[in-house]
């Protein structure tokens, strides 16, 4: 009987037009169940975030110009580890920020949430204020970098001069992809991310490994060679109202801050017999700036050649590529089902879509990206000739400073100085502060 | 000149030199950009209302991505049973296997890998189907095989209470059919037997 009757309505079952709504039948007794869903995460949460950052911006600042804490500054930095990191598990972070912001700047129907424009601005305008206090204590990604530093070792400088240049290239592809609306790099190739969700694709928990156990002994790695939204800080950082300081009056030369910072931002005096006279570089400068319009425009150009390529990165554009080549195949005769064809383009197939419609859609978005490559290209020029320029003007150092860009107000410095602390240097040396 | 040199010469060491006056100034300007950024896209977001991932069962062709994809483990997205239009089958294809041995709750008759669907008697010919949702982890095969055969009331949906509603779904960047679309977030759901969704 029951055989019979299942065979029966699988025949019927089908019958019935597939997803049309129909009335469920009529119980003698018994009501259908009702079904209420959750309702997304309340704004609370984010009223939350964004006072804990202020909360701890705040504090990281006071610490680091006021207490001169390195203690304070380390546990500030685990706190936000767990709180940002791993209890709010990396998202909403400033880094992330940027790709909101230009989708939001660059297309007409995209608005960023008020919490994710919070982040984005609050540690910018920390950093024109107190320098970069968003790196020192606030930023997950930086105080686990942090913590796992146990051997510092120095990065040469050509080295570190070539990786520096890694964080420009990777805003300006993360800030053109987003404004496409194709994809957020910056999220999907995170490599803490995985970490503090403690889940994650083997790749991507590999990376975050990797970066772990290069940051034991080169400090912040990703920090000084990925972070995309460090170069906005650095920015802001070069005009800070106020930053680290080595007290020039108590300074003795002891060049023991430059030995205790792993990132290399201590800028020492010259020496005297690498003295040049500003007179003598003035040659070379010359000839680098005569030669920055035409590197900026070179490198525009360069950048535009390489669209099909940046292109290929929105799924639109790459499924309108693999139609293409599908109708070239198919008028040469070539069954569909001979062809190697991907999940997307067989839905596609299947939603009997115009195939006019989906060209002039990738042509459309890959006029942005033409236009956005050869920006990309010039905006990389630019920051080479800024490096170059500032490589050839020849200032005279006389004191140990924190440099006001790649200083990220760890404070390790301030438990070094010997003149630091409060401690007057008179004590120390005898009542003798050397002069120059 | 050095900056020590220089202040030591001037006597003064809080005096401005025209470095500072330079740095204040473009502070000064880059503050003032910032701020005019930030508030034009506050502007621009100010009665626009908020909007959070769903999936569109219509669109949705059950690939099973939905279960490898999500940040979250085991995925934001669950099976969810519109009961509004289900045929209340005995045999039911999201829960009993392809030619099962019995039509009963026997483990080796069911589609579901985890136990998610609950079976229960209701009255002559009519049987009701459940989600447990805390064993489901939305591989979508129940999907599959009530869409195949019947009513097509079993169907994939984003939970609003799991989801973290990540601005770049990584779910939404492997999906081959489209099928994650932005919702207000007043109305977060995109059910089956809930004709207003039906005939957007």
């Amino acid at each position: 009987m029951i055989k019979r009757l299942a065979f029966i309505i699988l025949l019927v079952c089908p019958l019935v037009l597939w997803g049309e709504p129909q009335d469920p039948p009529d119980f003698t007794d018994h009501a259908l169940p009702s079904d209420d869903r959750p309702t997304p995460r309340a704004w609370l949460m984010g009223i939350m975030d964004m006072s804990v950052l202020f909360l701890a911006l705040s504090l990281t600042s006071f610490l680091v110009l006021k207490k001169r804490s390195r203690k304070g500054i380390y546990f500030l930095s685990l706190f936000s580890l767990g709180y940002f990191g791993f209890f709010r598990e990396g998202c909403v972070c400033p880094i992330g920020s940027i790709q909101n912001i230009s989708q939001a700047l660059f297309s007409p129907n995209f608005v960023a949430p008020l919490v994710v424009i919070f982040y984005f601005f609050l540690p910018l305008l920390y950093s024109a204020l107190f320098g970069r206090s968003y790196c020192a204590a606030v930023c997950p990604h930086g105080a686990i970098q942090d913590a796992v530093l146990v051997k510092p070792i120095q990065v040469p400088t050509w080295l570190d001069n070539a990786l520096g240049f890694l964080p420009f290239v990777y805003l300006a592809l993360g800030v053109l992809y987003a404004a496409t609306g194709s994809a957020y790099i910056i999220c999907d190739y995170d490599p803490f991310i995985a970490i503090f969700r403690l889940s994650g694709s083997a790749n991507m928990l590999g990376l975050g490994a990797l970066f772990l156990i290069v940051g034991m002994f080169i400090g912040r790695p990703y920090c000084r060679y990925m972070c995309p939204y460090g170069v906005l800080l650095r920015m802001f950082s070069y005009v800070s109202k106020f930053k680290v300081e080595i007290f020039p009056d108590r300074c003795i030369d002891c060049s023991l801050c430059d030995y205790s910072c792993p990132f290399d931002a201590i800028r020492k005096t010259t020496p005297e017999n690498q003295v040049i006279s500003a007179r003598k570089g003035k040659g070379k400068l010359i000839m680098v700036l005569v030669a920055t319009p035409f590197v900026i425009a070179g490198l525009g150009w360069l950048g535009s050649k390489m669209s099909p390529y940046l292109a290929r990165g929105n799924e639109i554009v790459r499924l309108a590529y693999e139609i293409e080549q599908q109708e070239i195949q198919l008028d040469k005769g070539v069954a569909l089902s001979k062809i190697k064809r991907s999940e997307e383009s067989e839905t596609w197939r299947d939603r009997n879509d115009d195939p006019k419609e989906l060209f002039i859609r990738a042509e459309e978005i890959y006029g942005q990206f033409y236009i956005g490559s050869w920006f990309i290209g010039m905006w990389l020029g630019l920051v080479l000739m800024v490096k170059l320029i500032k490589i050839n003007i020849h200032r005279i150092r006389d004191e140990y400073e924190a440099d006001r860009g790649s200083c990220y107000s760890c404070g390790r410095c301030y438990d070094y100085c010997p003149g630091s602390n409060g401690i007057p240097i008179q004590f120390k040396t005898g009542g003798q502060i050397r002069t120059p | 000149m050095g900056d020590r040199l220089r202040r030591s010469f001037l006597r003064d060491p809080s005096l401005k030199t025209r470095k500072d006056f330079l740095r204040s100034s473009i502070r000064g300007t880059s503050i003032l950009g910032l701020v005019a950024i930030t508030g034009s896209l506050l502007n621009k977001g100010a009665d626009a209302e908020e909007y959070v991932w769903q999936i569109n069962p219509n669109k949705c062709t059950e690939c099973g991505k939905c279960e490898t994809h999500c940040v979250v483990n085991p995925s934001a997205v669950k099976a969810v049973h519109a009961f509004g239009m289900c045929g209340y089958c005995d045999l039911c294809t999201a829960y009993f296997v392809p030619d099962p041995f019995n039509l009963n709750e026997g483990a080796e008759n069911h589609m579901c890998p985890t136990d998610a669907i609950s079976r229960k008697y209701i009255e002559e010919p009519y049987y009701e189907y459940k989600i447990k949702e805390d064993n489901c982890v939305g591989c979508a095969k129940c999907v599959d095989g009530c869409r195949t055969y019947g009513n097509g009331s079993m169907h994939l949906q984003i939970q609003h209470d799991i989801c973290v509603d990540c601005d770049s779904c990584s779910i939404d960047n492997a999906c081959p059919s489209d099928a994650f679309e932005k919702v207000p977030s007043s109305n977060p759901y995109k059910f089956k037997d809930d004709l207003t969704n039906w005939h957007q």
